[in-house]
């Protein structure tokens, strides 16, 4: 609940406040109708009924269903424009949060559960302040309220309520402690299943070429089996609820009959009538107290799932920022340097080292290009100098100025960067490529042909049916790999930085492609910085500088020429991707 | 649309056979409970007469414990048929549906390789899992409900109308326009539910790309705008979700004020007919029909909806029955395949994903025993369509391909698939040991044999890192990079000896040192093999012994690398493209 009302300003507790009031008063009027029935009936035993009585008593009945009605009504509406105004509020604030995150915690939480806590577990409060927060509220009140009535009833009747609602208690009670330890099993028993049909599918060639067919339908078959003897034992506890709540219901007017004819022996004849009343009116008490009952139990069983989506929302909401904005405010001196001083990176699920010691420095105008395996540090050199991630030990510094000390905006409209996953959004090619702000200027679509000119996208640009307007999946699906990743290389020449950042931005090119766009690059990056991630040594042997990195250290830094002759890593990695190389 | 749901009906049949009389004795079962149901009213009427006619006499005991001695075994009985039902309706929809999963299962072993490339896979799981349920609980609750339900409406209102018909008709039609008014509601909320789940996909769309692209996001400072459409997404999700939520909670004060308002009727009218002197009203009739009343609403808005339901489940039936029907492979060869050669020959081969445009026109080639074969071309140029034709995954549309002369359709597929090997670029690992993984093929190989095949392939040192060695059970925990996995993979097919080899070389985004352990272990598993060999490494194609180029999925030159080089096409300049630099 508390998070549901961190959500809510003053106008919402005020309306919050009216529900209550509402959903009291519909209960009080509801709850006369049985009142009335019995006074009715009480007149037919004694027949002193009229028809005037009839009219009176029927109008009485009918005014108190209509208003119950229009209180309800009242409450159905509040109760859903206050949970679709909360949920909003609650959504943004998540979503805002995410975005304020570093890769840090991001990583530390993962994508997968951020968007699921974005998605479903705002939906989970939702659903149930809409459906079941009524019944926490009405429930009791209900309960309450025809105890009370109930009160002046004879004790007798009122033990066997008590005793058929713990009997009803009891029961839900020992269901749900049979049920929680399968809730575990169920669902590791749905996820078998699924990975066995996926197994299957991706599978399907290997299963050819093994001739597996049989093996893997008995081991279907197996999990087939457990998972529909899970359900059924499953059902076999559930199936207790409707029929035992309907036996214990008539059970009970059946009690409250036997009894009540015995005690009426023992009373004066004037008495016996309203006896009788009282029966009657008694009976229809029974439907409600056990719908409130029934009502309450559905709601706890929901509760659960309620505090877990709950506590996965508060954690996201109270995490706190690992990486802030600086305070420079300034104009830096030198533009488009960075520097590396003896940094070191360790991420924040792991023990070692992801990178070293490294320092480097590089001028403006420069083109340094970082080569290595896989696992190398390569992309963590890169995320550092975007502060994406905070250095553990050492200084970066962009134009002269430490990266923490620049407000993080500033830093990165200094900074075009084309990340290793070519991720599009989806919208047009043409606000992919002018995507984002860099604090000087809103692209052009000039610039933007421009820039896509560059990165040798223009031709199939074109070639689509809408050209610049062509839309652009979520992700970039309905491009190709080699197309996704100009279009990202055009983003980041639209943007027109002092420094270009480039992760292993040329793989999914062919060998053509790639060397058209370096040479177009070559001439428009003239200007600029550029430092440069890749795999390949035919891509970086013209930077100016080339650091050589293995298990995040810096093995060796120089021209490719000097770096053929003096650094045995470099050389291995030229050699296994060109023969010819050796000859150097 | 009646001979459809005859015609799927039909089909469907076979899955009940098994189950037929379990599901009658159910469905009796809880008629019987639907039985006891309606004569508890009538029980609690007859108590109740024995009460009021006891005012101011002396107690007729017997009377009143018998009736109630009655009554409270046909309420036992009613608890006991009730979970009976409930319990065995669930035994039969299970049992069904999982015979309906298995039936699917193994129909997909059998379905063409070119029909399930084709399919999504996602609608196959989609098939197995979420349309198996809907039928699952259609079973359960719309047919196993039928009769009982039928039971007590049909039961309900003759009681009603034996007893009192002003009374009856009363009830009935409060009941009536209860269900009339919950149908044209849910009627309305379809339409809604439709623009809600674009807006919710939207929403949900958003926050995925978001995050996927977060670092892109953060990179270009593009925050606030997203936050500014965030937000409006959001508020328009909210008032649909609005609209819907009001019309669907609305309901409820409307079903209680109707129920409250029968109730309200049949104390009035019971009370106007006993004031004016009905003999067959009473007070304890008017309680019987109160409890009729509220037996009555259940069972009329099942069969308002039920037509539905089934109608739902019927599509849910036709999608499954798709399935079932799909093309299957053949396998009509009986030759045998003997002796070690492994030539292929390729005659006038030609194919086509789509029976009107052809992609490989009369392709012609042949491959001594032992030769190398290097396919190149650009990505997207129709390798591995040279692989799933060899595989006899995929068929020809007409010429043959011949393996030591004897045509590949004559062969057994489980021959054929005995004698090729194949290692590709996305090696699926299966959750089961390492062990088990690489004798996947060859479950007869001997220990040692696994263990030449673990020293070749250079998975020695890796085994020996993990927790239990090579029983260890692959996971996705373990986390086993794309390196060792084609290692394994490569161990696979090498301990199964196969005549012919088809392998892709590719191997990007792995370490200097595993490439060149992995290019160590496929040169080990060419060796004196006939192999097709999609190429990456210059070395490859230059020592192939023919090369075969491929473009738009034909193979448009063959040769040796100085023949192609010679005739200065396309072979030549994907070559010289591999050396171009910036300068």
């Amino acid at each position: 609940m508390k998070l549901i009302i961190r959500c809510m300003k003053q106008k919402d507790r005020v309306i919050s406040a009216f529900i209550v009031l509402f959903v009291i008063v519909e209960v009080l009027l509801e709850t006369k109708i049985p009142v009335v029935m019995g006074d009715i009936s009480a007149l037919l035993q004694s027949k002193t009924m009229s028809f005037e009585d009839v009219r009176s008593k029927g109008l009485e009945m009918i005014t108190y269903a209509l208003f119950s009605f229009v209180a309800s009504s009242v409450v159905c509406f509040l109760l859903i424009d206050l949970a679709c105004r909360v949920s909003h509020v609650l959504r943004v604030k998540v979503f805002e949060k995410i975005l304020g995150f570093s890769l840090s915690e991001i990583s530390s939480f993962g994508t997968g559960t951020l968007i699921s806590r974005c998605n479903n577990d705002i939906d989970t409060v939702q659903g149930f302040v809409t459906q079941n927060f009524i019944n926490i509220v009405r429930a009791p009140i209900l309960f309450i309220i025809v105890f009370y009535r109930l009160s002046s009833s004879n004790g007798v009747w009122i033990a066997m309520s008590l005793f058929a609602v713990a009997i009803m208690i009891t029961l839900v009670f020992f269901m749900f402690i049979s049920i929680a330890p399968l809730v575990k099993i169920g669902s590791i028993i749905g996820d078998r299943m699924v990975s066995a049909i996926h197994e299957h599918i991706y599978g399907i060639r290997l299963i050819h070429l093994g001739n597996k067919f049989s093996s893997q339908e008995k081991s279907y078959n197996k999990i087939n089996k457990e998972s529909a003897d899970f359900s059924i034992k499953v059902k076999r506890i559930t199936s207790f609820f409707s029929p035992f709540t309907g036996m214990i219901i008539y059970g009970l007017t059946l009690a409250v009959y036997i009894s009540g004819a015995f005690i009426m022996q023992h009373h004066e004849l004037s008495d016996q009538t309203a006896d009788f009343a009282a029966m009657v009116s008694y009976v229809s008490f029974i439907t409600f107290l056990f719908n409130a009952l029934v009502n309450i139990i559905l709601v706890v069983m929901t509760i659960p799932s309620l505090l877990n989506a709950q506590r996965r929302l508060i954690e996201v909401l109270d995490q706190e920022n690992s990486i802030v904005d600086g305070s420079f405010e300034g104009i830096p001196d030198s533009e488009g340097s960075v520097e590396f001083r003896n940094v070191s990176f360790t991420y924040p699920s792991s023990r070692a080292d992801a990178i070293s010691d490294i320092s480097f420095k590089v001028k403006k105008g420069q083109t340094v290009a970082i080569i290595g395996g896989t696992g190398s540090g390569k992309t963590t050199v890169l995320n550092l100098i975007l502060r994406l991630y905070e250095a553990t030990k050492g200084e970066i510094l962009v134009d002269g100025i430490p990266v923490k000390d620049y407000k993080l905006k500033d830093l990165r409209n200094r900074i075009g960067y084309v990340p290793q996953q070519n991720y599009l959004f989806s919208g047009t090619i043409a606000e992919n490529i002018g995507y984002g702000e860099n604090g000087r200027f809103k692209a052009t679509i000039e610039e933007i042909v421009k820039a896509a000119q560059v990165g040798q996208a223009d031709a199939f640009i074109r070639a689509k049916e809408k050209g610049y307007y062509e839309g652009v999946q979520a992700g970039g699906t309905n491009f190709s790999g080699g197309q996704r990743q100009r279009l990202t290389i055009s983003r980041a020449l639209c943007r027109d930085p002092e420094i270009y950042v480039f992760d292993d931005s040329f793989s999914a090119l062919d060998f053509e492609t790639d060397a058209k766009l370096r040479k177009a690059l070559k001439k428009t990056t003239a200007g600029a910085t550029v430092i440069m991630v890749s795999q390949r040594i035919a891509s970086v042997r013209d930077a100016d500088l080339i650091l050589v990195m293995d298990n995040g250290r810096i093995v060796g830094s120089g021209t490719h020429e000097q770096l053929l002759e003096g650094c045995s890593v470099y050389k291995e990695i030229a050699i296994s991707q060109n023969p010819k190389e050796k000859a150097v | 649309m009646k001979d459809k749901a005859i015609y799927i009906v039909s089909r469907m049949k076979v899955f009940f056979k098994p189950y037929f009389i379990k599901f009658l004795a159910v469905m009796i079962i809880g008629g019987l409970g639907a039985f006891c149901n309606i004569l508890l009213p009538s029980q609690i009427e007859k108590i109740s007469g024995i009460i009021e006619s006891q005012i101011g006499h002396e107690l007729n005991m017997n009377l009143l414990l018998r009736s109630g001695i009655t009554c409270g075994f046909i309420i036992i009985g009613m608890f006991i048929c009730n979970y009976v039902f409930g319990f065995g309706m669930e035994v039969c929809s299970q049992r069904i549906s999982a015979d309906i999963r298995s039936a699917i299962n193994t129909k997909i072993n059998k379905i063409s390789m070119k029909q399930l490339d084709q399919m999504s896979a996602g609608d196959l799981i989609a098939n197995m899992t979420t349309d198996v349920n809907t039928i699952s609980i259609a079973i359960s609750q719309s047919l196993g409900l039928l009769f009982a339900n039928a039971v007590i409406l049909i039961g309900a209102i003759v009681a009603m109308l034996l007893k009192s018909v002003p009374l009856a008709i009363c009830v009935i039609s409060f009941t009536v326009l209860g269900v009339v008014i919950s149908t044209l509601v849910s009627g309305r909320t379809i339409s809604m539910r439709d623009a809600l789940r674009r807006e919710q996909a939207n929403i949900n769309g958003m926050v995925d790309e978001s995050l996927n692209g977060f670092m892109v996001i953060r990179a270009y400072n593009s925050e606030d705008d997203i936050i500014d459409t965030f937000r409006s997404t959001s508020e328009r999700y909210m008032l649909n979700l609005k609209r819907s939520q009001f019309v669907t909670e609305e309901l409820t004060p409307i079903m209680t004020m109707l129920n409250n308002l029968t109730y309200v009727v049949v104390c009035i009218v019971g009370a106007y007919l006993m004031v004016s002197g009905s003999k067959t009203v009473t007070i304890g009739v008017m309680i019987a029909f109160l409890l009729y009343a509220r037996m009555l609403a259940n069972p009329l808005t099942f069969f308002a909806s039920v037509i539905n339901m089934l109608a739902l489940t019927m599509v849910n039936c036709q999608k499954i029955i798709n399935v079932l029907d799909m093309p299957e492979n053949t396998d009509e060869g009986v030759d045998e395949i003997s002796g070690e050669p492994g030539g292929v020959e390729f005659k006038d081969v030609r194919f086509g994903y789509t029976d009107d445009k052809e992609v490989i026109h009369g392709f012609n080639a042949d491959i001594k025993p032992g030769m190398k074969v290097a396919i190149v071309g650009q990505t997207g140029a129709g390798k591995t369509t040279l692989v799933n034709l060899l595989m006899r995954f995929y068929e020809t549309n007409s010429g043959q391909i011949c393996i030591d002369g004897t045509n590949i359709k004559d062969i057994p597929r489980e021959r054929l698939h005995q004698i090729l090997g194949m290692v590709m670029q996305e090696n699926y690992l299966f959750n089961i040991s390492i062990r088990d993984n690489i004798k996947y093929f060859a479950p007869d190989a001997t220990e040692e044999e696994l263990q030449s095949v673990v020293e070749k392939c250079s998975l020695g040192h890796f085994i020996e890192t993990l927790p239990k060695g090579i029983d260890t059970i692959l996971s996705e925990e373990l986390a086993v990079s794309s390196g060792q996995k084609q290692l394994i993979s490569i161990a696979r097919t090498m301990i199964k000896k196969p005549k012919i080899l088809i392998l892709d070389e590719a191997t990007s985004s792995v370490d200097t040192r595993t490439e060149l352990m992995i290019q160590k272990a496929l040169d080990e598993l060419s060796k004196d093999r006939t192999s097709f060999v999609i190429a990456h490494r210059l070395s490859t194609i230059r020592n192939a012994d023919v090369i075969f180029v491929m473009q738009d999925g034909d193979i448009v030159e063959t040769g040796n690398h100085e023949q192609l080089l010679a005739k200065n096409g396309i072979y030549t300049r994907i070559y010289n493209s591999q050396f171009e630099t910036a300068s």
